[in-house]
């Protein structure tokens, strides 16, 4: 095997802080191969950031790095800021997570890619600019010549994502590190990038370190795999061998805790107890023995170090003075008894039993009660123009003419992209706005039409949980006054409320004894069920759950899903479940609506839409998301989506995702004119409540 | 662009005749001419001085409306800003005074600015270090003294500095000798009585720059897109300069261009120190002296200098940050 490109021992970083020392980095090791890509997983807080940010010379300098980082045969850590200037950019390049702020918005983008070509080449202006203008292209930005000369503000998230990989590959570096390259972006766009960071490797032939928290991206891009916990590296494997036989507990929960767009039904998830800990002061052992399911005594006595296991899978490598070893590493004093997720034959985590019964849970759908209908729901923004005398110019149609029935103990999940009105739709459901058009019926009341009696009376019945647990929260009242202040507004009395909040805490899992604790107390996972508690407390028949778990980390969402379904049993809830993320709409929904540019492209039930999608875009967005399975990832051919989505300013007849469909472009003129001219309406079969909104399917 | 500019300018036009026609009502309510003359000995009758105010369209005999009108055609048609109480000339006062107070206050806001963002921008880029912890020191101190304090310290030094060297190098009071021809012993006469007025000012003023600028800049070094421009191959200095700085500016210009109207009326302190005759000194005097054209003038040339500080920072927004351009 040839020289390693970048080779890292024993990095260790730590930083000053109020509360002490913070040991966010702790011995990191890794190899990484010209032409390779390394996968670094985990969890926020888990080191992976600031290992990238400590190989560039990135951090703060209060930042204290020990170890070695070779790049290239040469040790670059502890070189001057101006020596690995010249690193930067040229030899190694980095892509960061967020495109909406990486990007100066003063410069124009041609200008921030001509600078990156100046510093490390001879080349003249005039060069530069033709060269930016070629690396545009290069990364799909359309019409290059006229837009670089466009500020970043011109551009869609992704579009400028382009550009910061454009600028990364801009000086054929030989080590390119994305950090969460797509964690903010749309699962279309989310292909897109992968796709063209695939090409911009091939290109450049550099080796890659993809750092994120997605074991599906990793499964499809990666070919070693570290997997990161408490700052400390503990698992490392090819990518094959890592997904296959996982060796320390934590790696196990991580796949078991994620659900999967190809799983089957409502199964309980097997969530990692516990929190991630603080990085500072920690205690001897191991850091994950707190939330190890099989933990020994030896686990809170002594760290376990990163040694060699059996590999099933040929992975050797020769390391120097010890010979050949098994090349997959395991940081676990029980890695040697624990095969394919068993341990000694009894699985590492055991799946949590959950109790399916209740009145509703053998009745068929249309038996069950509806307890919400929206008819025709439309909402628009009105598009305003002029600075003295503003006039209606047009309308934004956020919401376009959607319809559908909730039942009782039922989950409707609104996917779509953002900007596809999704959450949009939920807003007006619960806004009770008078002047909606459209209808609102709670129960089989008109909470539009029936007057302030009628929304009053019911609006008890439906209460919303917030994407961001942290910003749903007000931070100076205690979480006690925090689920009682919707009782309060109902008119509970005052020891019915007492019992009420331990009993809704309690429902929630959390403790009742803290209940005079306030919000900042609290993990990300407790705050969603604080959010959750206090939903609950009007005993709505109908909770609206905005994005509800895409804010926290793998291991944490999967208690709070399994929270979720728990209640949605116990209380005979139904769900109005938005979300971007599939693979858990697919984990906790019964039906699925899929949303495109304010309105429904197809709705059917959970199993339906997943296993026979009808509409081209419905199957474009199943076929984006990656699985975390190597085998079944890298064998599958994938639709990637050309383009954003349309703004939706206004109403014309017509398919919204023409422009984009791959189906649009094998049709024959007649057949495209008909896309173009006809709003496709929600059709189906004969007696099937799975519809799509699609001329030729 | 220009459209935007012209629709700007209009309105500021309306805004100052607005607020200058409102002054003089005020000012005619707060302000009687006829107080100058109530201790005279021997007395004057009150008829007797409002006869003599009337010639300067002063006096109560007329109402107020019609004195109004003649004051507001006089300046519309003929440029005549009125008289004071004693028949003085607020034209002449006002021309001579802008000169006098944009010499002594021009060069030292320009010079406050300039250090102010320099070692703003030195003390955000070594946060905590020692340097900062001076600089914040010393624009604490800056920001808290009075320029009284200030004055005085510095006349002492002066007057010292004369005494030991045994000729007049630093002149306490004054804006010019009296005599001097030619234009290089001009030019020296004049700074030697700009240096003492001009330290006190630059004194107090940079450290709110300072302030400002190292807040913003801290703000924006930590910034997502300086780290991309550092993991491109620019220096920390340099990814600074070129993508924080710029960014970072913006408030501080704007806050730059707003205190220009106080270039004009903001200097009373420090003109009465020093004795310079400029508009800060002139807004003291005739709010003292009943002088209601004069008051009215000040308030008129104030309310031009917010207007013209407005524009500035538009433009200036509009020339640091590309986003406001396409609107």
């Amino acid at each position: 095997m040839s020289q390693p490109i970048l080779a890292v021992r024993d990095l260790n970083v730590t930083f000053p802080s109020e509360a002490g020392r913070v040991d966010a980095v702790r011995g990191v090791t890794f190899d990484l191969y010209p032409g390779s890509t390394l996968g670094i997983v985990g969890e926020s807080g888990s080191g992976k950031s600031v290992t990238s940010l400590a190989i560039m010379g990135l951090l703060a300098q209060s930042a204290k790095i020990s170890g070695s980082v070779s790049f290239d045969g040469k040790e670059i850590l502890g070189l001057t800021d101006k020596e690995m200037s010249s690193i930067r950019g040229s030899g190694i390049s980095m892509i960061f997570q967020d495109p909406l702020s990486s990007l100066t918005p003063v410069y124009t983008v041609g200008d921030q890619i001509v600078e990156a070509l100046r510093l490390h080449t001879n080349l003249s202006k005039a060069q530069c600019w033709e060269r930016a203008v070629d690396l545009l292209d290069k990364v799909g930005i359309p019409n290059p010549k006229v837009r670089a000369k466009s500020f970043p503000h011109e551009f869609s998230g992704g579009m400028r994502q382009r550009v910061v990989i454009a600028i990364a590959i801009a000086n054929n570096p030989k080590v390119i590190i994305a950090d969460e390259p797509t964690t903010a972006l749309d699962v279309t766009i989310q292909a897109q990038v992968m796709e063209l960071l695939a090409v911009a490797r091939q290109e450049t032939g550099a080796a890659t370190i993809l750092i994120t928290h997605d074991m599906g991206l990793i499964a499809g891009m990666a070919d070693d795999v570290l997997v990161m916990y408490a700052g400390k590296p503990i698992e490392h494997a090819p990518v094959m061998e890592l997904f296959a036989n996982p060796r320390m507990p934590y790696t196990i929960g991580l796949l078991g805790a994620m659900p999967k767009i190809t799983g089957g039904d409502k199964a309980p998830l097997i969530p990692i107890k516990g929190n991630p800990p603080m990085l500072i002061d920690l205690p001897p052992g191991c850091p994950f023995a707190v939330r190890c399911p099989v933990p020994i005594d030896l686990c809170s006595q002594r760290e376990p170090s990163l040694t060699p296991v059996d590999s099933e899978f040929d992975a050797e490598q020769v390391v120097p003075g010890e010979g050949v070893v098994d090349y997959h590493f395991a940081a676990c004093h029980r890695s040697v008894e624990i095969d394919h997720g068993l341990i000694n034959g009894a699985p590492v985590y055991p799946v949590p039993e959950h109790e399916y019964h209740g009145q509703f849970a053998d009745m068929a759908r249309n038996d069950r009660p509806v307890t919400l209908s929206v008819e025709h729901l439309t909402k628009t923004f009105p598009l305003i123009k002029g600075a003295v005398l503003k006039r209606r110019v047009g309308s934004v149609y956020a919401v376009n003419d959607i319809s559908f029935d909730l039942h009782a103990a039922e989950t409707l999940a609104i996917v779509g992209e953002s900007g596809s009105g999704k959450t949009t739709s939920l807003l007006e459901v619960m806004s009770f706005d008078p002047k909606t058009e459209g209808a609102i019926k709670l129960g089989g009341v008109d909470v539009i039409h029936g007057g302030p009696a009628a929304r009053r009376a019911h609006r008890r019945d439906i209460q919303m949980v917030f994407q961001d647990p942290a910003g749903a929260l007000d931070p100076r009242l205690t979480v006690f006054d925090i689920i009682a202040e919707p009782l309060r507004a109902f008119g509970h009395d005052k020891s019915d409320i007492a019992n009420r909040v331990a009993q809704l805490m309690e429902v929630t899992g959390l403790d009742p004894a803290q209940a005079d604790r306030f919000p900042t107390a609290f993990s990300g996972g407790q705050r969603q069920r604080i959010c959750i508690a206090r939903a609950l407390a009007p005993t709505p028949k109908i909770v609206a759950l905005d994005e509800p778990v895409s804010a926290l980390d793998v291991s944490i969402r999967a208690g709070v899903l399994n929270l979720l379904l728990d209640l949605q049993i116990k209380l005979e809830l139904s769900y109005l479940f938005v979300s971007h993320d599939l693979s858990v709409v697919r984990h906790i929904s019964d039906r699925v609506a899929v949303m495109y540019v304010g309105r429904f492209v197809e709705i059917g039930s959970t199993q339906e839409i997943f296993a026979n999608p009808r509409h081209p875009y419905t199957e474009a967005l199943l076929s984006a998301i990656p699985v975390p399975d190597p085998v079944i990832e890298r064998s599958r051919s994938r639709i990637v989506l050309d383009g954003d989505l349309p703004s939706p300013t206004d109403d014309k007849p017509g398919c919204r995702f023409a422009n984009r469909c791959p189906l649009f472009k094998t049709l024959s003129a007649d057949q495209r004119s008909v896309c173009q001219q006809q709003t496709p309406p929600l059709t189906g079969t004969e007696g099937s409540d799975h519809l799509a909104a699609c001329h030729y399917r | 662009m220009i459209k935007y500019l012209l629709r700007q300018l209009l309105a500021w036009f309306i805004r100052i005749f607005l607020a200058i026609n409102i002054t003089y009502f005020v000012a005619n309510i707060f302000l009687d001419p006829s107080a100058n003359y109530v201790e005279r000995r021997p007395p004057i009758s009150p008829e007797r001085i409002q006869q003599m105010l009337e010639p300067y369209n002063l006096s109560h005999n007329e109402p107020l409306l019609h004195r109004w009108w003649d004051w507001l055609t006089g300046v519309v048609t003929r440029w005549d800003w009125g008289l004071s109480p004693i028949g003085g000339s607020v034209n002449e006062q006002i021309a001579f005074r802008v000169g006098v107070s944009a010499q002594l206050m021009l060069g030292a806001t320009i010079i406050a600015f300039i250090i102010g963002v320099a070692l703003g921008v030195y003390s955000a880029s070594r946060q905590y270090k020692l340097g900062d912890r001076v600089v914040q020191v010393a624009s604490i101190i800056g920001l808290n003294t009075s320029i009284v304090v200030v004055a005085l310290v510095v006349v002492f030094i002066a007057i010292q500095a004369n005494r030991s060297l045994g000729w007049t190098l630093f002149f306490v009071t004054g804006s010019g000798s009296i005599g001097v021809e030619g234009f290089g012993p001009m030019l020296v006469d004049k700074l030697q009585h700009l240096v003492l007025p001009s330290i006190c000012l630059i004194f107090i003023s940079w450290a709110s720059y300072t302030m400002l600028q190292r807040s913003l800049l801290l703000d924006n070094i930590s910034a997502d897109y300086v780290r991309t421009a550092r993991a491109k191959g620019l220096p920390q200095a340099v990814a600074i300069r070129r993508h924080a700085l710029r960014t970072s500016m913006i408030p501080v210009m704007v806050s730059f261009a707003f205190s220009i109207p106080g270039i004009f009326t903001g200097a009373m302190l420090s003109e009465n120190i020093f004795a310079w005759n400029g508009m800060g000194r002139y807004m003291v005097t005739t709010i003292y002296g009943n002088d209601i054209h004069g008051a009215v003038a000040v308030a008129a040339f104030s309310s031009l200098m917010v207007a013209i500080g407005a524009v500035l920072s538009d433009l200036a927004v509009v020339w640091l940050d590309p986003r406001v351009r396409v609107n």
